[in-house]
């Protein structure tokens, strides 16, 4: 996996904490964002430590399907 | 504490991923997503026979604005982070500018039932953001202006199945009077109840399109949880330049953060059927959708409560 592809799942991850602490802010659970971020970023870094060990990192298929 | 209605929804996905033999046919689905369309239709038509000024025109070329822009959003994402061809980023970016009526209805019900209010010509926005992003999307998918003629406008604009039943019933219920008040035992009564159901149904659907997902699926899931968050804080700065209550304030964020997975799939099977429609619907079936009725729209909601105090 390039570097690229771990940006997103970064980026989504910093702004579900974000999000999080904007509902410590308003008085509304957090869990829920706080869940997913460690979620996302676990996967995504797992994700990116197993295919720098594959030859052929998969990519996201766009092949349509029947 | 969870909300009974959004519970349908967790039970749903659960009955799924525990393999359950749920059976709902197809055309009881249908039938109540026609209800809920009818039924927030006629909503707002009743309420909007007090509250209709001349302010709601500027605010509708605000939101068709904001239907607009949604999808210029997402387009860029797809195809830098996701390196999605035109055709599928352009396909997956009208997803995510247009609205799901279903994540409409989640909000309105837990507006409801905190007894928050908000403005009754909310289903108005939620016709006119269904269609900008559809022409916003194809238009990013095929490079130039040609796909949008009069057959389609045609068919995706005037005989949408999902515009005419909200717009009509809009009118109905704006036109009807006091008569409208003899359908309110079924639309407005029975509301929760059948949003519970049709709930069930989702979590079923969401649980199954959760199941497809696959190991190099991280981009899919980032970009629909990162996206219904970016639209929901959009949708948050509109309403609050459009000064709308708390209520107003959630429920624009939540139109925001929605994605389409009925009018806008069915209008990219026919005007760009070399699209990956399960790509589009996985994203916004399978992750968007539980996203957002069990974490953005509570959040949204205490956010418009937050600035609406």
């Amino acid at each position: 996996m390039k570097f690229k592809s771990l940006v997103l799942p970064l980026i989504t991850s910093l702004c579900l904490l974000a999000f999080s602490y904007f509902s410590l802010v308003i008085g509304t659970s957090a869990v829920g964002f706080v869940i997913l971020a460690v979620v996302l970023s676990i996967t995504a870094l797992l994700f990116s430590y197993k295919s720098s060990f594959s030859k052929h990192p998969a990519a996201y298929s766009t092949e349509a399907k029947s | 504490m969870v909300d009974a209605v959004v519970a349908f929804f967790v039970l749903g996905i659960i009955a799924q991923l525990l393999g359950a033999k749920i059976p709902f046919t197809d055309g009881l689905y249908k039938s109540l997503s026609m209800f809920l369309m009818i039924a927030i239709g006629l909503k707002g038509g009743i309420a909007l026979q007090q509250h209709v000024d001349s302010s709601l025109l500027f605010m509708s070329v605000a939101v068709i604005g904001f239907g607009l822009l949604l999808p210029l959003v997402a387009y860029p994402l797809l195809r830098y982070f996701g390196q999605l061809d035109k055709v599928n980023a352009g396909a997956i970016a009208a997803h995510y500018g247009s609205v799901s009526v279903a994540t409409y209805a989640v909000a309105v019900a837990l507006l409801e039932a905190n007894n928050v209010a908000y403005e009754a010509y909310f289903p108005l926005f939620v016709v006119l953001l269904e269609m900008p992003a559809i022409v916003v999307g194809l238009v990013l998918a095929k490079g130039n202006f040609k796909i949008i003629n009069r057959e389609f406008i045609k068919k995706e604009l005037v005989a949408n199945q999902s515009i005419l039943l909200m717009v009509g019933s809009l009118l109905i219920g704006f036109i009807g009077g006091d008569s409208v008040q003899k359908l309110a035992p079924l639309f407005i009564e029975l509301f929760p109840g059948i949003l519970a159901l049709f709930l069930l149904k989702m979590g079923l659907v969401a649980g199954e399109q959760l199941g497809t997902l696959k190991k190099n699926s991280v981009f899919l899931i980032s970009f629909a949880v990162l996206m219904p968050m970016l639209g929901g804080l959009a949708g948050t700065g509109l309403a609050l330049l459009l000064g709308l209550s708390a209520g107003g304030i959630a429920l624009m964020a939540v139109l925001g953060a929605s994605a389409s997975y009925i009018a806008v799939p069915a209008a990219m099977k026919e005007s760009l059927p070399e699209a990956n429609a399960g790509m589009s619907i996985t994203a916004s079936l399978g992750i968007t959708f539980p996203f957002n009725v069990l974490i953005n729209v509570p959040f949204f909601i205490a956010l418009g409560q937050f600035f609406g105090a």
